[in-house]
């Protein structure tokens, strides 16, 4: 037997199929968004109205799928309570899980009520308690290690690229800073913000572009990835 | 039309045209040959020169005045000065010009001018040859010369050099070539008396000196015949004996030929320089020249009394013997001087410099040899075939490195090149020569021994041949070949089978050596599988891998399997060939695991790989034995960073000190007064669109911020909220991120609980959901779901149900379709934290197709500062689809003045203070930054 250059894959059903039907689905919902003109009105309504339903559910997958991954962290962090003491965050973390759950469903029962119902509930209480709180100051941290890093930026080796870093990094913030004022920086500020730094967002804006449209393509000529693995 | 000529005239240039040049020859040139060329008609270019003018018809041309003005001597032509190398012709110029072919090549250049203009003959090679102005010859017109020698051309010569024809001596006729630097002089048939003369530019220095001589011509050649002058009779008289002694063909103009091998005539007319200029260094011998001759150069020139360099008189006469020179074809110094041992010293002395070699140690002349005998064979025994294939002897090479040279270049043979011109200086030491020299002298190769040679060779301790040495030449003995390893009995077959083909041909193999049995180039080896017959490929025994031939040969040791009765009840019995069956019995195996075709290394790394086995299964046992009894692990300690606290600290001094001190002075708040139109207009369409929005509606608001942007994004959502209630606009909310919707219900609920914002919404109830709002929560799919909450805006009730049909709480929404159609015309706020939530909205959040005739969409964004860009430019694509965009802490407080929502200045000034707070903050930060990166750099730089 001879060896050829490149290995034959075996063709799986599953992943044929997977592509028609991928194929298929992901034509007819391009149809039904920008329908074809030439196409009679009714089929478009059809298509439209298909591709719609399947947007629907999409929709409604992608709620089962957090349902799911709420229920698998669920089962891993029990998985997890096996091995003390690392077992501990697993533990506190599906104590919290099943507490607001718990606390949620009986406001909704209307078991559990606080005051004389014009307070707010306990669950927006924890919310804002815990989860506002700690997301906050840890948004609060991030100026401080910012800053800490930029100034320790040139510690390292001195290049061009941090210099022009840190050089930007202090225009904008002297441009925000009351002392701009008096000087060129807040004009120098806006022009940095308008000119260099909305261009790179633009050609970043259209490289993801092009990369959704390579993307839709190859999934609409079966050569995505997914349907080789 | 009129044919037009495909040479016409009229094409050429003027300047070509002028000079004579046409395609109509000479007509045209015969035409105005009389008229001088200023009169002739003049073309186009002259006529725009402004400065050009017409000669006077009385005046005469400048070079004839100045050659009237300069009195140049009359030619002489010098009889031995002229080196024969430059004479194309002998001194019996009628009869050497006939037979020279190369003469005739030269016929036209040589040819006089009165001959080429009389017979206007068609044009010659100088195309100038027939101008008037050019034929005049100042010096030939006024001097009155002797019979001037005729002049040839030759073509190492950069002038025309004279020459005695004898048939025409009193005609010196000179021709102007192309070649030619300068125009010579030409004389009339008539003025036999002028003398010629002609001058180049670099003989023009001699001109006065020939000046006086004016009944003397004066030749001036090249260095050559300078040389030469001071050996006029002696040069010219070996020269001419050897030119006759040589019988050389005439025409070939070799400069070597014309030193004396050619066997040319003797120069009848001595006034012809046919003399070698090295015939100069003869000066022992000389040759009476004819009176004629003799006579002509009586009067040698000028140039001739300049002395010679030294390097030439130092040259021995080249004729040292007129017999000798007769005797000999070559003049004695081009001559093998090998013979006359004591001329060589001499004859090394006299080769000039510049035709000595650079080879430091002279050669002896080698002697004519016999070819090398080739070697004998080192061993007398080898076969005839080698024998045929051993090199032949190399032919013997002469001094040119060829035993056949060409006649032609045998003189060449006859050089000497190795041996020195001149004495070596006694002040260099050459002690490498005389060692060469001995060395050479005493290696003869024909006298050399090999054999006592290689005896005298230090003998190696080599050990003894552990085989006889092999005869080619004789047959081979197979028999003498070792024994191989008897081989296992072939089994023998226990049915005697009639004798067959196939049994034949084993027993055929069976007779024959193994390894001959199998080399059956005759056929293939073939697989018979049933009625099948398939030829195989047999590779040949030495392509095995050695496991493989190791395994052959074990295989050969096997015991043969037992023979076994024939069963004469089986099915099978009587068909010939067939396999018996192999009796069931548990034989172990032949091939045990211990003797396994394993190599010693492969044994080792086999047994590294158990203990690697054996060891990690003992770690992990450790491990989980340890694990129980091991203690906590504990952490190293952390090492103490100052300069981080230190700078956490000036933060945290920075940030929180607006709220302790009055800096409004230092930190204004912005002010709308204070911005540029954009912004301001920027500002103004934000609150347009929701004054767009009638009172009583609803407004799609969307939260897709989580609590880490609230520290941007709460002041706009208030902001914006407060708006939309203080115009009973009823706000639904809904998000993408299920964080995002939980945090604008609580957001809502705090909003509708604070007195100061019922205060300044104007209502004395708090918001209650569901009735002042309504929260729905969260919206599953991302991309998916902002585009189902598109259609759903239009004629889908599935979709309708599933979004608007409850909200957070699980509750019935009370959306109306009315309010869903609201909803369509009502600009929807996007409080949106990432760029990704700018993009996803303002591209999915679009009518479905066949609503085309609804407008668009409409949005307000309000983004963090990370967010701004991508917004701005979507609202400078679209900016009456996309509204806006708002950005961070600045933008509300804007906002806030541009609506009035400062209820009160305790209000407007808690603002302010964290507008100040943020601007310190972003100051101190730079500074920070500055400072450690310039103690930094320092530090690296150090």
């Amino acid at each position: 037997m001879t060896a050829s250059a490149k290995p034959r894959q075996r063709l799986r059903l599953g992943a044929a199929l997977l592509a028609a039907l991928t194929i298929a689905i992901a034509l007819i919902t391009l149809l039904g968004l920008e329908p074809v003109a030439t196409l009679p009105p009714e089929l478009n309504r059809t298509l439209s109205a298909f591709s719609q339903l399947l947007i629907q559910l999409v929709a409604v997958i992608g709620a089962i799928a957090l349902l799911l991954g709420v229920l698998n962290l669920a089962r891993f962090h029990a998985a997890q309570l096996r091995r003390f003491p690392r077992g501990l965050y697993s533990l506190l973390l599906l104590f919290t899980l099943f507490g607001v759950l718990l606390v949620r469903a009986l406001e909704r029962g209307g078991v559990l009520r606080i005051g004389d119902g014009t307070a707010a509930a306990l669950s927006l209480t924890i919310l804002d308690v815990a989860q506002v709180a700690v997301e906050s100051a840890l948004a609060g941290l991030i100026f401080f290690a910012l800053v800490y890093g930029a100034v320790r930026l040139m510690r390292q080796r001195v290049t061009l690229w941090n210099a022009l870093f840190l050089a930007a990094l202090v225009i904008v913030l002297l441009g925000f800073s009351p002392l701009g004022e008096v000087t060129l920086l807040p004009a120098l500020r806006e022009w940095l913000l308008s000119v260099p730094v909305s261009a790179g967002t633009r050609g970043l804006l259209i490289g993801v572009a092009i990369g959704i449209v390579v993307v839709g393509v190859r999934v609409l000529i079966g050569r995505d990835r997914t349907f080789r693995e | 039309m009129a044919e037009r000529p495909m040479f016409d005239d009229e094409d050429l240039p003027e300047w070509l045209v002028a000079g004579g040049i046409t395609f109509a020859g000479r007509a045209r040139a015969a035409a105005d040959a009389d008229v001088p060329p200023w009169a002739r008609p003049q073309s186009r270019l002259a006529t725009l020169l402004p400065e050009f003018e017409l000669p006077a018809d009385d005046v005469p041309p400048p070079w004839s005045a100045a050659a009237a003005s300069v009195e140049l001597p009359a030619f002489e032509p010098p009889a031995e000065s002229v080196p024969p190398i430059f004479q194309a012709e002998l001194p019996d110029s009628s009869a050497v010009a006939s037979a020279s072919a190369e003469s005739d090549a030269f016929a036209d250049i040589s040819a006089p001018w009165d001959d080429v203009l009389a017979t206007q003959s068609a044009p010659s090679d100088d195309p100038f040859a027939d101008l008037d102005w050019m034929q005049e010859s100042p010096a030939a017109a006024q001097i009155d010369q002797p019979a001037a020698p005729t002049f040839q051309t030759s073509w190492l010569s950069e002038t025309l050099l004279p020459q005695q024809d004898s048939a025409a001596q009193a005609t010196p006729t000179f021709q102007t070539s192309w070649l030619s630097e300068t125009l010579l002089p030409e004389q009339d048939s008539s003025a036999q008396a002028a003398a010629s003369t002609f001058q180049t530019d670099w003989l023009s220095a001699d001109s006065a000196d020939d000046s006086a001589q004016t009944a003397t011509p004066t030749f001036q050649t090249d260095w050559l015949t300078e040389l030469s002058a001071d050996r006029l009779e002696s040069p010219a008289q070996a020269v001419s004996d050897a030119q006759a002694q040589t019988a050389a063909p005439a025409d070939s103009l070799d400069w070597l030929r014309d030193i004396g091998m050619e066997s040319e005539p003797a120069l009848s007319a001595p006034s012809e320089i046919a003399d070698d200029w090295l015939s100069d260094f003869s000066a022992a011998d000389e040759i009476a020249l004819p009176d004629d001759v003799s006579d002509q150069h009586d009067q040698p020139p000028t140039q001739a009394a300049e002395p010679l360099p030294d390097w030439l008189t130092e040259q021995p006469p080249l004729v040292s013997d007129a017999a000798a020179q007769a005797a000999d074809d070559l003049p004695d110094w081009l001559s093998d001087d090998v013979a006359e041992s004591p001329a060589e010293p001499s004859f090394e002395e006299d080769v000039p410099e510049w035709l000595r070699t650079d080879y430091p140690e002279p050669r002896q002349a080698a002697p004519v040899t016999p070819p090398p005998e080739p070697e004998p064979p080192l061993d007398a025994e080898l076969p005839a075939w080698m024998r045929e294939l051993a090199p032949e002897p190399p032919p013997r090479a002469g001094l040119m490195g060829s035993s056949t040279a060409p006649d032609d270049m045998a003189w060449l043979d006859q050089f000497d090149l190795q041996a020195p011109a001149a004495p070596v200086p006694t002040d260099i030491p050459k002690p490498n020569q005389a060692m060469r020299r001995s060395a050479e002298a005493d290696i003869d190769l024909s006298d050399l021994d090999l054999d006592a040679i290689l005896s005298d060779a230090p003998d190696f301790n080599l050990p003894e041949p552990s085989a006889a040495p092999i005869n080619l030449d004789e047959e081979f003995d197979f028999a003498a070949l070792p024994e191989l390893p008897p081989s296992p009995p072939a089994p023998l077959p226990s049915v005697p089978t009639s004798p067959s083909r196939e049994t034949g041909e084993v027993a055929v193999a069976a007779e024959l050596p193994e390894w001959l049995a199998e080399l059956r180039p005759d056929r293939k080896p073939t697989l018979r599988i049933g009625d099948q017959e398939i030829e195989l490929e047999e590779r040949p025994l030495a392509d095995l891998p050695e496991p493989m031939l190791a395994l052959r040969e074990r295989l050969k040791q096997l015991p043969s399997a037992s023979a076994v009765e024939e069963n004469k009840d089986s099915p099978l019995s009587g068909i010939p060939e067939v396999l018996q069956p192999i009796p069931i019995t548990a034989v172990p195996a032949p091939l045990a695991p211990s003797s396994a075709l394993a190599t010693a290394a492969q044994l080792a790394g086999v047994q590294s790989l158990r203990k690697i086995v054996a060891a990690q299964e003992a770690i992990l046992k450790q491990r989980e034995t340890a694990e129980i009894s091991a203690p906590a692990h504990v952490k190293p300690r952390a090492r103490f960073k100052f300069d981080r606290l230190l700078l956490t600290v000036f933060l945290v001094i920075v940030v929180v000190l607006p709220f302790f001190t009055d800096l409004a002075t230092l930190v204004p708040a912005p002010r709308l007064a204070d911005l540029d139109a954009a912004t301001q207009a920027r500002l103004s369409a934000v609150g347009a669109a929701l004054e767009s929005i009638p009172n009583g509606s609803v407004a799609l608001v969307a939260f897709e911020y989580t609590p880490t942007a609230i520290g941007e994004m709460d002041d706009l959502a208030r902001a914006l909220l407060r708006d939309l209630f203080k115009r009973d606009i009823r706000p639904i909310v809904l998000s993408t991120s299920p964080a995002a919707a939980l945090y604008a219900q609580h957001l809502l609920h705090r909003l509708s609980r604070s007195a100061a914002e019922m205060a300044l919404l104007g209502r004395r109830e708090p918001l209650l959901p569901r009735r002042d709002y309504v929260v729905l929560g969260y919206l599953p799919g991302g991309v998916s779901g902002v585009r189902a909450l598109a259609n759903a805006l239009y004629d889908d009730s599935l979709q309708q149900q599933v979004i608007f049909g409850s909200d957070l709480e699980g509750a019935p929404s009370d959306i109306t379709l009315e309010q869903l159609r609201a909803l369509r015309v009502n600009p929807t706020f996007v409080l949106a934290q990432s760029q990704e939530d700018v993009r996803t909205w303002v591209e999915q959040f679009r009518p479905p197709p066949e609503a085309s005739a609804v407008p668009e969409l409409r949005m307000v964004i309000a983004t963090t500062a990370a967010a701004s860009v991508a917004a701005q430019t979507y609202a400078a694509a679209d900016p009456d689809r996309v509204i806006g965009a708002l950005s961070g802490l600045r933008d509300a407080l804007l906002y806030r003045e541009l609506r009035a929502q400062y209820a009160d200045a305790e209000a407007q000034r808690t603002a302010e203070q964290r507008w100040q707070s943020v601007g310190f903050a972003a100051f101190a930060a730079a500074l920070a930054m500055l400072i450690g990166a310039a103690l930094n750099m320092v530090q690296f730089l150090v």
